[in-house]
């Protein structure tokens, strides 16, 4: 079985963890995010007939207080940055994550999860804007931690991407 | 040597330069005499080896094609090593400032073993230590295991070490260092419900991560182990891999040596594919019985025996001396057992009263009372094997009441006829068997003033009674006026019949009065049958006295009657003596 560490970024209370609570097999309580800053989640995926174990590790969201620790993302083979579409500066750190994990780890696949799909009247961020993104090669998917809605797809790309980097299998 | 062109342009460019126009001269000269010496090819080739000697570019090469050789074939003192280790000390150094981990990637293999051996010495050490302090201690656990040191043939310092450490391996993760990915995983049997080694495996390489950031540590540095209780996690951290065990109790040191040697083994073997790994761990599904070799305690012998630090010659010395602490224990034991013995068994003896006694280191006392009839306390000792010239006894004399002393004494004081046996009832003192009359006198006299004895009496199956019948159904025949020969033992039986009767009626409180009657036939006359009657009386009578002498508790009288005969014949029964006893 293949076995791939994934990292999840994105800013405070953008619903990192709420999104795949319910997708992951998990051990290990919520006070790992404010001691440790990480809390280590599992995921298998079957993708063209592969299965894919994604060792995924939550990190805590950054803000004022906390910075990422950028030391949790060496080995990582991808990431999903997480974007809350209620608030505009989350794309602002997301865009500012997804720099700084680039300068650390050199380009590796990425998804772009925009999260609370369900509260679209309330978006502060343009499609304009998510299409800006998508012109520069980001994949993009939306979800909703509330009905769970494309996370599944969320890591069905980024497994994706993953195996056809390493060994152009798709 | 100068350049002769050079010089030629200088000293155009300063032709008031006396001194220079002299050298250019003097060059000038020099190259006219080599080319006549040498022709103008070897001037060429002289011209081309200057300009390549002076040309970086074209001397490096050269240099480089010859410096392994002349490295090879350097003079063998040291110059050459004294010349470049300043400057190969200076490289490594920058090299190691510059990029510590491919310095630490490079040196891993040789690092191990060398740290491996340093620990040892230092282990070893250790246990001399170890040694020194507890080989004084003589605690009753220290004595314990010096005693199994000795019966398994171990050093001291390894039984020590043995009980102190005891652990168990529970379980073994093989972690690339890189991503926190778990190669391989192998759990003891007997744990239950261990947790997900892909999850256990990711939050240990974050907390070690978050530990660096936290504390600033180097790259170099690495959190090599947690505890929790008696729970141990050991991390030993290769360039590629990280080896994690988690260990129940005291974690002995072989384990991480153990570990280093595990992990050097899988760098080597799958070196490679640590490198370009890409998140396939199947590649070391063949690792698993490494791992799995973990998983037991194991327990390496440390020392030799001879480093236990004891001299041989105070052992011996020891063993010797307790040997004969123990030899002196066995006697001690067994002789305080015989002496106690011996004690019961003299208590348990009539005739002696014991009132103290005391074994010594090598003599025994005893104080008491002990009569002469006594068994012999030293032949006592004998039979208990101890020795009777150790006993020193103070023995009172006195007279025990013990039944078989009294009629022990009884015989002695009074001689029994032969065939007589003594026996005490109740203090009474009994004689069975036949006794002559003056015997019993004498017996009924002494024997009261024996100890112990209240009285005398002769014992005998007859009573008064029965005997009195017996004695007066006998007849004595006569011939003449004397009893027939052959009535001479009739006679004797009778006597001793009165003897016993006489006996037995004293004891029953009742006088015996014999009356002995002579008969005669019918022929003759009156006269002299009454004289002849009486006669055969007299002779019965004296015969009976004979036997019996005096009775005390008897009168014996006589009496003569004529008999008539009923038929033909009666004559001769009607010649005889019969014996009539009354009692009062």
């Amino acid at each position: 079985m293949i076995q791939k560490k994934v990292c999840m970024l994105g800013s405070f209370a953008v619903g990192k963890t709420s999104l795949v609570a319910r997708f992951v097999r998990s051990i290990y309580s919520e006070k790992y995010h404010t001691t440790v800053g990480v809390k280590i989640d599992k995921k298998q995926v079957s993708i063209a007939d592969k299965l894919v174990n994604i060792i995924l590790w939550d990190l805590y969201g950054e803000d004022e207080f906390q910075k990422v620790h950028l030391s949790y993302l060496r080995g990582a083979s991808g990431f999903l940055l997480v974007i809350d579409g209620t608030r505009r500066e989350t794309l602002d750190k997301a865009l500012m994550l997804q720099q700084r994990t680039e300068d650390h780890l050199g380009k590796i696949p990425f998804v772009a999860i925009f999260n609370k799909s369900d509260l679209k009247d309330q978006w502060e961020i343009e499609e304009q804007t998510i299409n800006e993104l998508k012109a520069k090669g980001w994949m993009v998917c939306y979800s909703s931690a509330k009905t769970g809605i494309g996370v599944e797809e969320a890591f069905q790309a980024l497994a994706g991407q993953m195996l056809q980097l390493n060994g152009g299998e798709l | 040597m100068s350049d002769p062109s050079t010089l030629r342009v200088s000293g155009r460019e300063d032709a008031s330069n006396e001194n220079l126009k002299a050298q250019l001269d003097e060059a000038a000269q020099m190259r006219e005499l080599q080319k006549l010496l040498f022709g103008a090819d070897q001037q060429a080739r002289l011209e081309r080896l200057d300009s390549e000697w002076n040309d970086p570019n074209q001397l490096a090469p050269r240099v480089g094609q010859a410096l392994p050789d002349a490295i090879a074939f350097h003079t063998p003192d040291n110059q050459l090593t004294e010349a470049i280790t300043p400057y190969v000390i200076e490289s490594i150094s920058n090299a190691a400032r510059r990029d510590p981990e491919s310095i630490s990637t490079a040196i891993f293999p040789i690092l191990g073993p060398a740290i491996r051996k340093a620990i040892a010495q230092a282990f070893n050490n250790l246990t001399q230590t170890i040694n020194q302090t507890l080989q004084h201690s003589f605690t009753l656990r220290g004595l314990k295991w010096r005693m199994e040191a000795m019966a398994s043939g171990k050093s001291f310092a390894e039984v020590v070490l043995y009980h102190s450490l005891l652990y168990r391996v529970e379980q073994v993760f093989l972690i690339h260092s890189q991503t926190g990915i778990v190669l391989n995983h192998v759990t003891a049997d007997y744990i239950q419900n261990a947790q997900d080694a892909d999850l256990v495996s990711g939050t240990l390489t974050a907390i070690q991560d978050f530990i660096k950031d936290s504390f600033g540590a180097s790259g170099g540095d690495d959190v090599e182990t947690f505890q929790l209780g008696d729970l141990t996690i050991l991390a030993e951290r290769g360039p590629r891999a990280v080896l994690a065990c988690a260990i129940r109790g005291t974690v002995a040191t072989e384990v991480r040596e153990e570990m280093q040697k595990t992990l050097e083994r899988i760098h080597r073997d799958r070196g490679s594919h640590l490198e370009n790994f890409e998140g396939d761990t199947t590649i070391f599904d063949t690792c698993r019985p490494l791992l799995e070799d973990h998983l037991e305690s194991r327990y390496q012998p440390f020392a030799d025996s001879e480093s236990s630090g004891i001299p041989k010659s105070a052992i011996i010395a020891g063993s010797i001396i307790l040997m004969i602490l123990g030899l002196l224990a066995f006697f001690s034991i067994r002789d305080r057992m015989r002496w106690n013995n011996f004690i019961s068994q003299l208590k348990a003896s009539p005739g002696i009263v014991i009132t103290d006694a005391n074994r010594g280191w090598n003599s025994y006392e005893v104080n008491g009372l002990r009569d002469s009839l006594a068994v012999n306390p030293g032949e006592l000792m004998k039979q208990a094997q101890l020795n009777p010239e150790k006993l020193i006894a103070h023995w009172e004399p006195y007279q025990s009441l013990a039944p078989q002393f009294i009629i022990e004494r009884a015989n002695k004081i009074l001689h029994p006829p032969s065939g007589v046996t003594l026996s005490l009832e109740n203090n009474i003192l009994y004689a069975a068997g036949n006794v002559s009359s003056t015997w019993l006198s004498e017996a009924q006299k002494i024997a009261p003033a024996i100890s112990g004895i209240d009285g005398f009496r002769l014992k005998s199956s007859d009573t008064v009674e029965s005997l009195q019948k017996e004695i007066e159904a006998q007849k004595i025949l006569c011939v003449g006026a004397k009893p027939a020969s052959n009535q001479i033992a009739t006679i004797e039986t009778i006597a001793q019949k009165i003897i016993q009767l006489n006996a037995l009626a004293q004891g029953n409180g009742k006088a015996v009065s014999i009356v002995i009657k002579g008969h005669t036939d019918s022929s003759g006359t009156l006269e002299i049958n009454r004289t002849l009657s009486f006669e055969r009386a007299s002779e019965v009578e004296a015969l009976i006295t004979k036997q019996t002498g005096v009775l005390s508790n008897s009168k014996i009288s006589k009496s003569g009657v004529q008999d008539q005969e009923n038929s033909s014949g009666d004559e001769v029964q009607n010649r005889r003596v019969t014996i009539k006893i009354n009692l009062q």
